[in-house]
């Protein structure tokens, strides 16, 4: 373990480089922009006395993205992002919720003055952990609820855009096919539903991006305070199932019912420290009565629904003078409540920012406090160290 | 890996930090003794007309506007550009910089329509332009400023011909830019820093604002400085006598 450490940091050392940033190229008023980033970590598990396989520990290639941004005057803007580590690992045909492969193909339409729209495959606007750019975070892993297996981060759909009392009020409305990562395969599930998602955030005194870090120092505080839900309602035809790997790890993702959830977060920074809470309630009502999501309990017990539910803090601090953030984040995660337990896990991460270049040093781990006999855990704690440069 | 080591570890790091502070702080602070709000949204940047009696704002979304010396509106051009970052006043005309389309609008300040439009070639990210514009009226030279990832200093002669180029390195990042008293001075947005440099662009004193930010600024006749946040969209005074 402690070769292998000591390896990884070789490794950096030998690849930091003075990378300068995004290339742009320019015609009339078509203005296109190149980027990308790579990233690569070693992971490595300390499993359970009675596990044997040691397949996570592992030196890993995370990303290798590249992304077109693009605008054609005031009128259109588009954004392609593609990252090749992850077609070339899901030859299987079942992306990862978290790495897709294919991560934005959108346009948006800012002719109407009073609505922007935005068409095609993309994040959905829900979630400020989900909405939070991956490069802009010094974990290595999103919190559990955010990472894909309980509500999908893409889709292809429609989403409308609006934003008010200068960038304090932000609104965001949308349908979507519901399938999220799995809409790629071109075609909805039997049901033909869609999924509809709404979030509203409102910042004070100023607009608020979304940055967990207070890198800038804010010399004055920043506040933000979103709601968001999303609502779905399938009847899938007898006999028919959903696409393979659609509903999720925990067979919640998708439903044959309906499912609502709804969501609230709040956000802090102010010179160099910020935090961020959130909270997330799933309602599954299943058409079938004898559906496994009710886990076996007789109606009288279950009322026909089941939920599921989590809590995320988080706190971090930007010591500027040796460009290094602390993070430290809970997670309390209840899978289905009809089954007693949930589960808490505790990260800290650190991330050192390289002077000149846009790339990143950042560790992250984290341990079980409780433990859901739902999620099956196979291990007690997990550290992963890398390194991630954009350009 | 021991969770309590870890935590000693960060109390040291936050330690270090604060004992850094100190060592790591050259910047002069200074108050601001006036703020207004502007209707203009998204404010970028700011020059004084030439008489000084109204203001000239810019912003993020390729807009001109002439306000009164409080940022209230008294007119706006019908030029629509795509991310307008900078504005200065030279030889009687105003010029802007399109950040993201690499352009330089020379306007007429009268009526605000295009006189002349300069394209500049700078291939790096399109929010990573020329974010900033000052002329020195002695030598008749432009100096644009990069934001950041690198921060370039160009330095062009009154038809837009390339004379020189710095590698500015001090800050993160650059904002806006002034040229005041045969100083060349930048603002440093992520920093909230004002810095006077040298013939040898050389920092040779920085002021700390406490403001939110920052992306434009520009000294009147008397030396009193008007800094303009973009985030806030206001305008902040501070007194000539903070500066000396």
């Amino acid at each position: 373990m402690k070769k292998s450490i000591k390896l990884t940091f070789l490794s950096i050392g030998l690849l930091a480089a003075q990378a300068s940033a995004q290339v742009t190229l320019i015609n009339g008023n078509h203005i296109l922009e190149i980027s990308g980033s790579i990233s690569t970590y070693y992971n490595h598990r300390w499993l359970k006395p009675s596990e044997i396989e040691k397949d996570k520990n592992r030196f890993a290639l995370r990303d290798a993205q590249f992304q077109f941004e693009g605008r054609i005057g005031n009128t259109w803007e588009y954004e392609f992002q593609a990252d090749l580590a992850d077609f070339v690992s899901n030859t299987t045909g079942q992306p990862d919720a978290e790495n897709p492969g294919l991560m934005e193909a959108n346009v948006v339409y800012k002719g109407l003055k009073f609505v922007e729209i935005k068409m095609g495959y993309g994040k959905l606007p829900y979630s400020f952990q989900s909405l939070v750019p991956f490069t802009h975070s010094p974990y290595w892993q999103r919190p559990e609820i955010t990472r894909g297996d309980f509500f999908s981060r893409r889709d292809v759909g429609i989403t409308l855009s609006k934003s008010l009392f200068k960038s304090k009020l932000m609104l965001d409305a949308g349908a979507y096919t519901g399938l999220g990562e799995k809409s790629l395969i071109g075609e909805n599930d039997a049901s033909g539903a869609l999924e509809y998602i709404g979030r509203a955030m409102f910042c004070y005194p100023a607009r608020y991006r979304y940055r967990m870090v207070d890198i800038n120092h804010s010399v004055i505080p920043l506040f933000a305070l979103a709601v968001n839900g999303r609502y779905t309602k399938r009847n899938m035809p007898i006999g028919s199932t959903f696409p393979p790997g659609s509903t999720g790890e925990f067979g919640i993702k998708m439903i044959n019912g309906e499912k609502y959830v709804y969501g609230a977060d709040a956000s802090f920074q102010y010179k160099g420290f910020s935090a961020q809470m959130e909270a997330h309630q799933i309602k599954g009502i299943p058409n079938d009565t004898i559906s496994s999501l009710l886990m076996g309990t007789p109606p009288s017990f279950n009322k026909g629904y089941f939920v599921a539910g989590a809590f995320i803090a988080q706190a971090s601090y930007y010591v500027k003078p040796i460009r290094t953030v602390f993070s430290f984040r809970f997670e309390n995660l209840n899978i289905n409540d009809l089954i007693e337990g949930y589960s808490e896990r505790y990260s800290a991460a650190c991330a050192y920012r390289f002077k000149k270049s846009n790339a990143m040093l950042k560790m992250q781990y984290y341990f079980f406090g409780k433990e859901e006999v739902l999620a099956d855990i196979k291990f007690k704690q997990q550290l992963r160290v890398g390194y991630q440069l954009n350009f | 890996m021991d969770l309590k080591k870890s935590t000693q570890f960060v109390f040291a790091v936050l330690i270090l930090n604060f004992i850094f502070s100190f060592k790591a702080d050259k910047a002069i602070k200074i108050k601001y003794n006036k703020s207004f709000t502007t209707a203009v949204p998204e404010p970028s940047d700011a020059c004084l007309s030439a008489n000084e009696q109204s203001l000239f704002l810019v912003s993020d979304d390729g807009f001109l506007f002439e306000t009164d010396l409080e940022g209230k509106i008294l007119r706006k051009s019908n030029i629509v550009g795509i991310d307008f970052e900078a504005i200065c006043l030279a030889n009687g005309l105003l010029y802007i910089s399109d950040e993201s389309a690499r352009k330089i609008y020379c306007v007429n300040p009268s009526d605000l329509t295009i006189n002349k439009t300069f394209n500049l070639a700078y291939s790096a990210g399109r929010n990573s332009g020329f974010e900033a514009i000052a002329f020195n009226e002695a030598k008749k030279l432009f100096y644009l400023v990069s934001e950041k990832s690198p921060i370039v200093i160009r330095v062009y002669n009154e038809q837009f011909q390339q004379v020189n180029e710095i590698n500015f390195d001090t800050t993160t990042d650059i904002s806006s830019a002034y040229f005041y008293q045969n100083n060349l001075w930048l603002l440093s947005d992520e920093e909230h820093v004002i810095m006077q440099l040298d013939e040898n662009y050389k920092v040779v004193k920085q002021y700390d604002l406490k403001i939110l930010n920052p992306e434009g600024f520009f000294f009147n006749k008397q030396g009193d400085l008007t800094v303009i946040s973009d985030d806030m969209a206001k305008l902040y005074q501070f007194e000539a006598t903070q500066l000396k």
